[in-house]
């Protein structure tokens, strides 16, 4: 067992709905206590109207019936009509050892839906596993359907990993999408917040992958129809530069004259702001966000704003028989935090910028505020202004 | 499979109108986490897989964040992750190690071990290894058992929380001019009608359980002269206080049964020693007087019913008296606690029953029969509907008259959904 008296990881499966929520022709059937689909609903921002439960009680779990199962994939694919219906256990129906498999094997040829199933989940995984995973699903359901799909042109980007799930996602999504369209004039295929189809990859000119966990999806694109894909997470100048080579090579596009003035202009505000930060007393950021994003924030703060950049350590907790970490965290009076907002409100004595999953206390930022991509970097030194100057 | 009214058995029963359910009700770990906010030197713990114990603890986490009002010390939580080998082997050793640790750690007064559906299907005997640690280290320590598979809604957490907490505590002598509300999960219950009229007696509110409580609030508990139980959830806590310690209790909670309000009120001021018959009876007026000017108006009417934390057959009870018939109940998360309203309303209607109200059940059952009323939460599907809505108030804890005409009020102001379909 593993002790945690912060907050433990986010679970494989919270990982995985968190990489399904954008997905508008897929629903998923957990055969599971609705509980769990209320606590997974709370906790995935957004649109989640395609996560169900079956609602297990008391009487599958002793006579192992499944019929509630049976009759909600009937009911889902009827009223919801899913491209993907992805059918997966719960750790109730897990421990009792319910044959998922053997139901969709049956329920297939009464659906319209492709059915998947995810069982046999691993009792302590984290939640990039569980993202993976989703994108794995995804890449093998449009080979299954590559064959059916109509021929089309492909027509703009496609952001994978990067929607209204996200804290901040609608605003960095934005500001993608304006990189994209004043500089390049390539339209993003994803919605206003960052939801699309699946069978809707085959549409896409360019992938950008903000998630590494998405690049399977991405890989199954340019493998069924040579679409070219980018992992990177545009965090400051240097970041959202390769952003746009990688989209100009890809393409074969030339980003115009309006992408080389407000790099400068991005480029001079960074210049001011160590011009500011002259003869000021510095102070170190403590920094604490998901891995993925990690090394793009710290590049952008310590490269570019020279700014001293701390990790936390992890530490073994004392009654945990199997090398349990928890959070013991050395964090300085006076170190400015940017991370998630509930390491910045159990520390409220610490100035901080949240930078991911805020609590009700703190002010949520505007769908108008991005923090990646080039206006991103600015918005970044506003924020940072007032604690360092 | 449809239920009607007639043929129902237990609350537990009544079906799901979907199999397919989203979002469906909060798991009972949630109803345990609104029950320790604030409460410090207690050790909660949470037991289970992965999933369960990340979602209680955040959850438990962001309330004290968000909604304590303290500063001071919080409850401390653990979240206790099981792994495989646990799920095989068993947990008792480690489970015993951190359980005496946790007791003996000088700023904890007791230790509550919370467990999940998944450890309750395996069987260990968990109640075992809490009682042999605390008869080991003297401290108090219990055990929450939570079965999200085998529960009505989260308010059977909550109640457990709340036996749990009050169980095992010690005599006081009684200060006579001293109370404490019980059930009451939101703001509100200090200026509630039957709380304003103690404090103006010069009563001392001892505490709100579980909305506003904390550690030493609740040891005291075996003080107060009687308890005033505003919402469900705290029944039973007074009904073993006053088994325990003998403290009396009165029910506000059964807030839209006039006679209970009546009933409630007369045992109030038989406990403080203070007649109020005249006051009683020009309410009673008055509320009579209410209900005339709403019967003409709603009487001959149909509703469905849709609100969650108010008892259900009560509710429709007190509609149905007014003249409107229930065509649709969705029960929500609160079970009326006896079964005189669900009798009487049987004998006037035998509507539908459906556990609870997600988008598709309500769209269905509204695209079958559209009642004249929607009582409930007025946004998303019920928008579309020509229908009347309202919705009694659950906001803030109130009770006594003063609820019940604000209830009639409310009726009164329905407004008329935009109905684009």
């Amino acid at each position: 067992m593993k002790v945690y008296d912060a907050l433990p990881p986010a679970s494989i499966r919270a990982g995985f709905y968190r990489a399904a929520g954008p997905w508008k022709d897929v629903a998923v059937v957990e055969f599971g206590p609705e509980g769990t689909m209320h606590y997974v609903q709370s906790n995935v921002r957004g649109e989640t109207g395609h996560f169900f439960a079956t609602g297990l009680k008391e009487k599958q779990i002793i006579f192992g019936d499944t019929t509630n199962l049976e009759q909600a994939i009937l009911e889902v694919d009827r009223r919801l009509k899913p491209g993907l219906m992805i059918v997966m256990s719960s750790p109730v129906s897990e421990i009792i050892g319910a044959d998922i498999r053997a139901v969709c094997y049956k329920m297939q040829p009464k659906v319209q839906a492709v059915l998947a199933v995810w069982d046999q989940l691993p009792v302590e995984a984290d939640e990039f596993l569980g993202k993976r995973k989703a994108y794995e699903m995804a890449a093998s359901y449009l080979k299954k359907i590559a064959s059916d799909l109509p021929e089309c042109q492909p027509k703009g980007v496609l952001v994978l990993g990067l929607s209204e799930v996200d804290y901040n996602g609608v605003s960095d999504l934005n500001e993608i999408r304006r990189m994209m369209q004043d500089y390049l004039g390539m339209p993003l295929l994803n919605d206003e917040l960052g939801r699309y189809d699946l069978r809707d990859v085959k549409r896409a000119r360019w992938i950008l992958t903000v998630e590494p966990e998405a690049e399977p999806l991405a890989a199954a694109a340019q493998e069924l129809w040579g679409i070219p894909w980018y992992q990177g997470v545009p965090y400051g100048l240097s970041n959202s530069k390769a952003l746009m080579a990688a989209a100009e090579q890809a393409t074969g596009l030339q980003s115009n004259a309006q992408w080389e003035q407000d790099l400068k202009e991005a480029a001079y505000v960074i210049r001011q702001f160590h011009t500011g930060m002259e003869n000021r007393r510095p102070r170190r950021v403590f920094l604490d966000v998901r891995p993925s994003r990690m090394a793009a924030v710290e590049y952008f703060l310590t490269k570019e704003l020279e700014l001293e950049v701390t990790r936390p350590d992890g530490t073994v907790s004392a009654v945990s028989t199997d090398g349990a970490v928890t959070r013991d965290l050395v964090i300085a009076p006076d170190d400015i935090l940017l991370a998630s907002g509930l390491l910045c409100s159990l520390h409220r004595q610490n100035d901080s910028i949240c930078l991911e999953d805020p609590v009700v206390r703190q002010k949520t930022f505007s769908r108008h505020l991005p923090l990646m991509g080039l206006w991103g970097a600015e918005n970044f030194l506003t924020l940072f202004y007032p604690f360092l100057l | 499979m449809r239920m009607h009214l007639r043929d129902y058995t237990r609350a537990i029963d009544v079906p799901h109108y979907t199999c397919a359910i989203s979002p469906g009700k909060h798991c009972p770990l949630f109803g345990v986490g609104i029950v320790f906010q604030g409460m410090a030197g207690v050790t909660l713990i949470y037991i289970g897989p992965q999933d369960c114990v990340y979602y209680a603890q955040t959850d438990t986490l962001l309330r004290q964040l968000a909604y304590v009002r303290s500063d001071g010390p919080q409850v401390r939580t653990l979240a206790v992750q099981l792994s495989d080998s646990d799920l095989i082997f068993g947990i008792r050793p480690q489970l015993e190690k951190l359980l005496e640790k946790e007791a003996q750690r000088e700023d904890t007064n007791a230790v509550f071990l919370v467990t999940s559906c998944s450890v309750e299907v395996l069987s260990e005997d968990l109640q075992g290894t809490v009682d042999a640690v605390a008869a080991r280290t003297g401290k108090k320590i219990a055990l929450i058992p939570i079965e999200n598979f085998k529960t009505f809604s989260y308010f059977e957490g909550t109640e457990k929380a709340l036996a749990a907490l009050t169980t095992e505590l010690k005599p006081m002598p009684r200060q006579e001019k001293s109370f404490a509300v019980l059930g009451a999960r939101k703001h509100g219950a200090d200026e509630s009608e039957p709380v304003r009229w103690l404090m103006e007696k010069g009563y001392t509110l001892q505490s709100i359980l579980p909305y506003e409580t904390n550690s030493e609030k609740v040891n005291h508990l075996p003080e107060v002269a009687f308890t005033l139980v505003l919402e469900g959830c705290g029944l039973e806590v007074a009904k073993q206080l006053e088994r325990d310690y003998g403290i009396p209790y009165v029910r506000f909670d059964r807030r839209l049964d006039l006679q209970h309000v009546v009933q409630a009120w007369r045992e109030l001021s038989v406990l403080v020693g203070e007649d109020r018959e005249e006051w009683i009876e020009e309410q009673l007026c008055e509320v009579r007087q209410m209900e005339e000017v709403v019967s003409a108006k709603v009487s001959g009417t149909t509703f469905f019913y849709n609100q969650t934390t108010i008892y259900p057959f009560e509710a429709c009870l007190f509609l149905s008296r007014l003249g409107m018939e229930p065509l649709c109940i969705f029960q929500g998360s609160v079970r009326d606690k006896e079964a005189d309203a669900r009798l009487a309303l049987a004998e006037r209607a035998n509507p539908v029953l459906w556990q609870n109200a997600n988008q598709s059940a309500l769209r269905a059952m509204l695209e079958e029969q559209l009642p004249d009323y929607f009582v409930g939460a007025t946004g998303g599907i019920i928008r579309e509907y020509p229908v009347l809505a309202f919705s009694f108030p659950t906001g803030r804890v109130g009770a006594g008259f003063e609820y019940y005409k604000t209830c009639l009020r409310r009726i009164l102001a329905a407004k008329k959904m935009e109905g684009k379909r």
